[in-house]
């Protein structure tokens, strides 16, 4: 009798939650639209970049840059973290799962190059609807979802003009956005308030940072071969990555997981229906 | 600075190569992972095909947009459409 009302109260709870991430993101994007997109320095959520100091920032990357790689690698050799130990893991990488990473990389890389340029909203080229897509494959396909965004951005990457080495930093860093949410949310369905709460925390605010740093530390440390400055690296690329992945990706997102994540389901593409973790 | 350039391109393509052929001979040799190393290095081969291409067409210098929307479009109609065809041949979409 007493699971309704505190099921309403987690249902206001997740929605402050949202409300506040979607707030808080707004706030940051309409303070750097104030100051000005060509004074990095003064918005808001470069200051924490200022603080830590390059030296600093290099140190805290460097160890998510070995994390999220030793990551990558272990994940796709077929181990998994169960908890805090590592087990293996069966993806059977037929034809459906070569099909969904194929899928997700047509369709990430697709969309990130159809929309490059173009002012979704009149005045803004920088908004990539895009980037919502990067998460949701990764929490409904699971790894070969995550694989599919890394070559999706890989694609993008060269029809925007960017490739370089600094790519495989990308294709890495694309990954490490899609398999947070992936691993770390316990509830996949976009129909909880567990589900929400955790999505705001781990596919918005943590994917968008590690992600954020993963790239930037690569960008920083292959100075001598892709050549950005490592003042424009941390005091611009990275606070502006953060915004760029979050922005999007805290609006967008639940709204398609929670159309997309029923048919999927109730087809067999869903990663726990065909990824099968030992031990 | 030149060099330097032409050896990051250069070294990605190799590493798309060696990819490629990696694929083939896991395929070939029926292991686990061989059709996804394949598509893995195809995937890597056609992004340097676009550099390659937008690069000696200029389309780098000249305006990539909208030509990369396009190639975009195309990209996202294909293999969207090549999956959908595959998953309603093989079912998948009738469950």
């Amino acid at each position: 009798m007493a699971s309704r009302p505190i099921s309403s109260v987690l249902w206001v709870v997740a929605f402050v939650i949202a409300a506040v991430f979607i707030a808080f993101i707004l706030y940051i994007g309409f303070d750097i639209l104030a100051k000005g997109l060509d004074k990095p320095s003064e918005w808001m959520i470069t200051q924490p970049f200022i603080v830590l100091g390059r030296d600093g920032l290099f140190a805290i990357s460097g160890v998510l840059w070995v994390i999220g790689t030793i990551i990558f690698f272990m994940e796709l050799s077929g181990r998994t973290f169960k908890g805090l130990r590592i087990v293996k893991q069966v993806i059977r990488w037929d034809a459906i799962d070569v099909s969904i990473t194929a899928l997700s990389a047509a369709v990430y890389g697709g969309a990130l190059a159809a929309t490059g340029g173009i002012p979704i909203i009149p005045g803004f080229t920088w908004v990539r609807p895009a980037n919502a897509l990067a998460p949701l494959f990764g929490i409904l396909f699971g790894v070969p979802g995550a694989l599919g965004t890394s070559i999706g951005n890989f694609i993008a990457d060269a029809l925007a003009g960017y490739l370089g080495v600094g790519s495989l930093g990308g294709f890495v860093g694309n990954f490490i956005i899609a398999y947070v949410p992936y691993k770390l949310m316990k509830d996949h369905s976009f129909r909880t308030p567990r589900s929400i709460i955790e999505f705001y925390i781990w596919g918005v605010l943590v994917s968008s940072v590690w992600c954020s740093l993963y790239i930037s530390w690569w960008l920083d440390f292959a100075e001598p071969i892709i050549g950005l400055p490592k003042e424009f690296v941390w005091g611009y690329f990275a606070p502006w990555v953060i915004f760029n992945n979050s922005f999007i990706t805290a609006i967008v997102t639940p709204i398609l997981g929670f159309i997309l994540y029923p048919p999927i389901k109730a087809r067999g593409l869903y990663w726990a229906d065909r990824i099968k973790i030992l031990g | 600075m030149v060099n330097s350039v032409i050896d990051q391109y250069l070294s990605l393509t190799i590493v798309g190569i060696i990819i490629l052929i990696a694929g083939i001979a896991l395929l070939a040799s029926k292991k686990k992972g061989g059709l996804l190393v394949l598509l893995l290095g195809l995937l890597w081969l056609l992004t340097m095909g676009i550099y390659y291409i937008f690069t000696y067409t200029g389309v780098y210098e000249t305006g990539l947009y909208p030509v990369a929307n396009v190639v975009g479009v195309v990209l996202l109609i294909v293999g969207l459409g090549a999956v959908l065809y595959y998953w309603t041949r093989s079912g998948v979409l009738k469950r």
